[in-house]
C-alpha cells in the first residue's frame, strides 16, 4: 500500500503537492513549525582579509574556507570585484599561463578582499 | 578588534513520520530533501498518538520500539531520553499556548512533555529535559493525550471489562492531579473509544469519536461539560447540500469514517478546527469556527483515508498536512463488510479535478446535538 503525505493550503483547502513516504507502516506524524532551525551568521567585517600561503583568507587565526567557493588564485592582484579576462593579467603566487584565474564573485555582502603587495 | 555576528534562524518547517522501521524527515516542501534515521523506530503497536513535537524548536518526542520516550532535534539528534515500560502517547507541552505571528529569536524550546506510560499505567509529567516532574497512576489503558492552556493534560482511557469496552475522558491539572473524569456513556452520543483530541485556543477540547465531534470544556464547578456534537456523517452528511441528483450512486458506496483532527492555535482571527475523513478510495477535509460552524469543505478523489491531520501553526502557516494510507482503513477496523455507518456522498463533486470543493459556510452539515449537560 502506498503511503503519502498531501500538502494542503489551510485557507482555500486546495491540494498543494504530495509525496510517497517510501515507507512500508507508519504510525504517526508530527509537523516541527520551526524545524530546520540552524543558525545563519550575518558578519560586517571591516578587516583586511590576507591570503597567507593558501588560498583561502584567514583572519584572526580563523579560516574562512567557504568564503572562497571555486579555485583562486588569492595571492593575485586585482580586487574580486573585476574580473580578469585576460591570461597572463595575473602576478600572484600561482601565475596562471593556460587559464584565466576564477576570482570568487559572490564574497558575501559586506566582504571586501583587499590585497596586499 | 571585535567581530559584529548577528544569529538568525530560517522559519522552516518540517514534518517527521515515525514507523517502526525508522524515522523519516521532509522539509516542508516534502518534494525536494527527506532523511531517515532507521535508529528511531516506534513500536510495533504504536498508534499515532505516540509523536509530537515542539512548535518553534522543533524537537521531536516520540514513544520508542525500545521502551523509552527520546526527544530529537530536527536533525536526529537525541536530546534527552527517558527510560519507560511501554509509552504510546505523547503530547507536548508548547512554549506558549498561542502560535505568536512574531517567530521567537532564538526559537523556543518546549516546556515538558505528558506521556502515557501502559506498562506503569501512569500518566507522566516531565520537564524539557524529560525529567520527571509530576504523575498520576491507575490508569492501563490510556492511549491519547492533549495538552491543556493550563499545562494540565486530557487523557483518553478505555478498557475491555464484561465484554464490552469502557473509556472516560480525564483532566489533570498541572501537577497531575485529578480534576474530573467524564465516562464515554456519558457523551450525548455514547462512545466507545476516542479517535483524536485536541485543545483550542479558548481551552475548549475537541474530542472526535465514533464519527462525531464532541465541543466540551471545564466549566467553574471542574466539571467536563459537553457544549454541542457534530455528527459528521449522520443525518446531516458533509455534503448532503448538494447531493439531492444523483442519490443512485451512492447505492453500495463504501461507507467514510472520521479518525483525523487537529487545530490552528495561531494567534489571529483563523483559529479553525479542521476534520478529515473518507474511505478506501477517497477523502475530504471540514473547516469549522471555534462555535462548530462550518466554513469550508472539499473532497479529494486521490487521497485515501487521512488517518493523520497536522496544522502548520504560527505565521506563514499556511498549509496542513495529511498523511493516507489505504492499508490504515483494514487496520482500524472498517474495511468494506464493517459497516457502522454508512453515508452518502456528493454527486455534484467535479471529477475532472484532482480535488473537488463544495465550499463554505452553505454547508449544512452539522450539528446534529447540542447540549449542555454535566
Amino acid at each position: 500500500m502506498t503511503i503519502k503525505i498531501h500538502k494542503i493550503n489551510k485557507d482555500s483547502l486546495e491540494h498543494v503537492s504530495n509525496i510517497v513516504t517510501g515507507m512500508s507502516n507508519t504510525s504517526g506524524m508530527t509537523v516541527s513549525h520551526y524545524a530546520d532551525s540552524s543558525k545563519q551568521t550575518s558578519a560586517t567585517i571591516p578587516y583586511e582579509i590576507e591570503g597567507v600561503e593558501k588560498h583561502i583568507p584567514i583572519m584572526e587565526e580563523t579560516e574562512f574556507s567557504p568564503v572562497i567557493r571555486k579555485k583562486v588564485d588569492f595571492t593575485g592582484i586585482g580586487v574580486n570585484s573585476q574580473e580578469i579576462k585576460d591570461i597572463g593579467r595575473d602576478n600572484g603566487k600561482y601565475k596562471y599561463v593556460k587559464d584565466v584565474p576564477k576570482r570568487p564573485p559572490d564574497l558575501p555582502p559586506n566582504f571586501v578582499e583587499i590585497h596586499r603587495q | 578588534m571585535s567581530i559584529e555576528i548577528t544569529d538568525y534562524f530560517n522559519a522552516d518547517k518540517g514534518l517527521t513520520i515515525v514507523s517502526p522501521s525508522g524515522t523519516r524527515r521532509f522539509t516542508e516542501k516534502i518534494d525536494s530533501y527527506s532523511q531517515t534515521y532507521t535508529s528511531l523506530s516506534s513500536s510495533q503497536d504504536a498508534t499515532k498518538h505516540g509523536i509530537d513535537s515542539a512548535w518553534e524548536s522543533g524537537n521531536v518526542y516520540f514513544a520508542a520500539s525500545d521502551g523509552y520516550v527520546r526527544k530529537v532535534a530536527f536533525d536526529g539528534t537525541i536530546l534527552a531520553t527517558l527510560e519507560l515500560t511501554n509509552p504510546v502517547a505523547v503530547s507536548v507541552i508548547q512554549y506558549s499556548n498561542i502560535m505568536q505571528t512574531d517567530i521567537t529569536n532564538p526559537p523556543q524550546d518546549d516546556r515538558g512533555c505528558w506521556i502515557a506510560d501502559n506498562g506503569t499505567g501512569k500518566i507522566i509529567k516531565t520537564d524539557k529535559d524529560l525529567n520527571i516532574v509530576a504523575e498520576y497512576s491507575g490508569l492501563s489503558g490510556a492511549f491519547c493525550l492533549a495538552t491543556d492552556n493550563d499545562d494540565g493534560c486530557f487523557v483518553a482511557e478505555r478498557r475491555y471489562s464484561g465484554g464490552t469496552y469502557l473509556g472516560s475522558v480525564l483532566k489533570l491539572d498541572s501537577d497531575a492531579n485529578l480534576v474530573t473524569t467524564k465516562d464515554f456513556t456519558s457523551f450525548s452520543t455514547p462512545l466507545t473509544n476516542v479517535d483524536e483530541m485536541a485543545v483550542d485556543v479558548n481551552s475548549k477540547i475537541w474530542v472526535l469519536g465514533l464519527d462525531i465531534l464532541f465541543n466540551l470544556a471545564i466549566n467553574s464547578s471542574d466539571v467536563l461539560v459537553e457544549w454541542f456534537a457534530l455528527d459528521l456523517l449522520g443525518s446531516s452528511d458533509p455534503f448532503s447540500s448538494s447531493s439531492s441528483e444523483g442519490d443512485e450512486n451512492i447505492i453500495g458506496e463504501e461507507e467514510e469514517h472520521i479518525v483525523s483532527l487537529d487545530v490552528d492555535k495561531s494567534s489571529g482571527d483563523k483559529q479553525y478546527v479542521y476534520v478529515a475523513g473518507g474511505n478506501s478510495s477517497h477523502s475530504w477535509i471540514m473547516k469549522f469556527n471555534a462555535s462548530g460552524s462550518p466554513i469550508a469543505e472539499k473532497q479529494y478523489y486521490d487521497i485515501v483515508f487521512p488517518y493523520v491531520l497536522k496544522i502548520v501553526q504560527g505565521l506563514d502557516s499556511s498549509s496542513l498536512y495529511l498523511l493516507s494510507d489505504s492499508a490504515k482503513w483494514d487496520e482500524f477496523g472498517y474495511g468494506s463488510s464493517s459497516s457502522s455507518r454508512s453515508s452518502s456522498s456528493s454527486s455534484s463533486i467535479d471529477s475532472s479535478s484532482s480535488s473537488s470543493s463544495s465550499s463554505s459556510s452553505s454547508s449544512s452539515s452539522s450539528s446534529s446535538s447540542s447540549s449542555s449537560s454535566s
